[in-house]
């Protein structure tokens, strides 16, 4: 009786524990096959005489919603940032920032930071240094 | 006749003792590790507890099999089920995974927190512990 009721139990966890990893799964198999599947495009344009304009788009293609989603990118001493409660598969947002054309001609550290929570379960952070 | 009995039954018992530690660490150090390695979760190495959780796991069970008192029956075996929990939070860097990629011109650093998946099979293994308990005390009292 107590066997049965220990395999009852250990077939629910079991079952909670497919729904619990599954996102994961998911994301690691779509980044498997697609591995742009979070996508983060720069460009440069002029904004007036004194500053130029870098533009940072990021671009999501996952199923799974990423919660709690926050974008920081700094170029130097500037920075931007950008936050969304959720971001979906298809979303796709920008940061600008505002450097002076003087401090442009040797931009060449670049520090960017991810953050936002898997499918509203697992926080994962993401940190890129161009050197 | 009896003596000979008494000898089988001391054999019954180390042999199920015997499995049932071996059933714990492959359950908590193979399986479950296995099982969240294939969803595509980092898991740590495993070598360096792998004589020393063969063999504690392994005469901790022929002693819970031994045993006739049923409460430190109990206890004993709730110890072996916390011992292999504590062992799996190790092996899966309590829940947090960090890595880094370093490229020509550039470093990228992932850290990602894999905590309910920790939690659930924590609870799991107190259930099974209250269901012991629950059995323990139907026994004796039932």
């Amino acid at each position: 009786m107590r066997g049965l009721a220990f395999l009852a139990l250990s077939l629910v966890f079991l079952a909670l524990g497919a729904m619990l990893i599954s996102p994961i799964a998911q994301f690691v198999y779509e980044e498997s096959i697609n591995p742009k599947i979070f996508v983060i495009n720069t460009s440069v344009s002029t904004y007036n005489k004194t500053h130029v304009k870098l533009i940072y788009v990021a671009e999501y293609n996952g199923t799974i919603p990423l919660e709690e989603f926050h974008l920081k990118v700094a170029v130097k001493e500037f920075s931007s940032e950008l936050s969304e409660n959720v971001i979906k598969k298809g979303d796709k947002f920008s940061a600008n920032i505002f450097i002076p054309a003087t401090e442009a001609k040797d931009v060449l550290y670049i520090r960017a930071e991810i953050r936002f929570v898997l499918a509203g379960l697992y926080p994962i952070k993401i940190t890129v240094e161009q050197l | 006749m009896k003596k000979r009995t008494k000898i089988v039954d001391f054999l019954f018992k180390v042999l199920y003792g015997l499995s049932s530690g071996l059933l714990w660490y492959l359950l908590y150090l193979y399986a479950i590790p296995y099982l969240i390695g294939q969803a595509g979760l980092p898991i740590g190495k495993l070598e360096y507890v792998l004589v020393f959780a063969v063999a504690i796991f392994v005469s901790l069970e022929i002693t819970v099999s031994l045993l006739e008192n049923i409460i430190y029956k109990f206890l004993l075996n709730a110890f072996v089920k916390v011992l292999a929990l504590w062992l799996l939070i190790s092996l899966l860097n309590n829940g947090v995974f960090t890595t880094t990629l370093n490229y020509s011109g550039g470093v990228t650093t992932i850290t990602m927190e894999f905590t309910p998946i920790i939690y659930l099979i924590a609870v799991w293994t107190f259930a099974t512990v209250l269901l012991d308990l629950v059995g323990m005390i139907t026994k004796k009292y039932f």
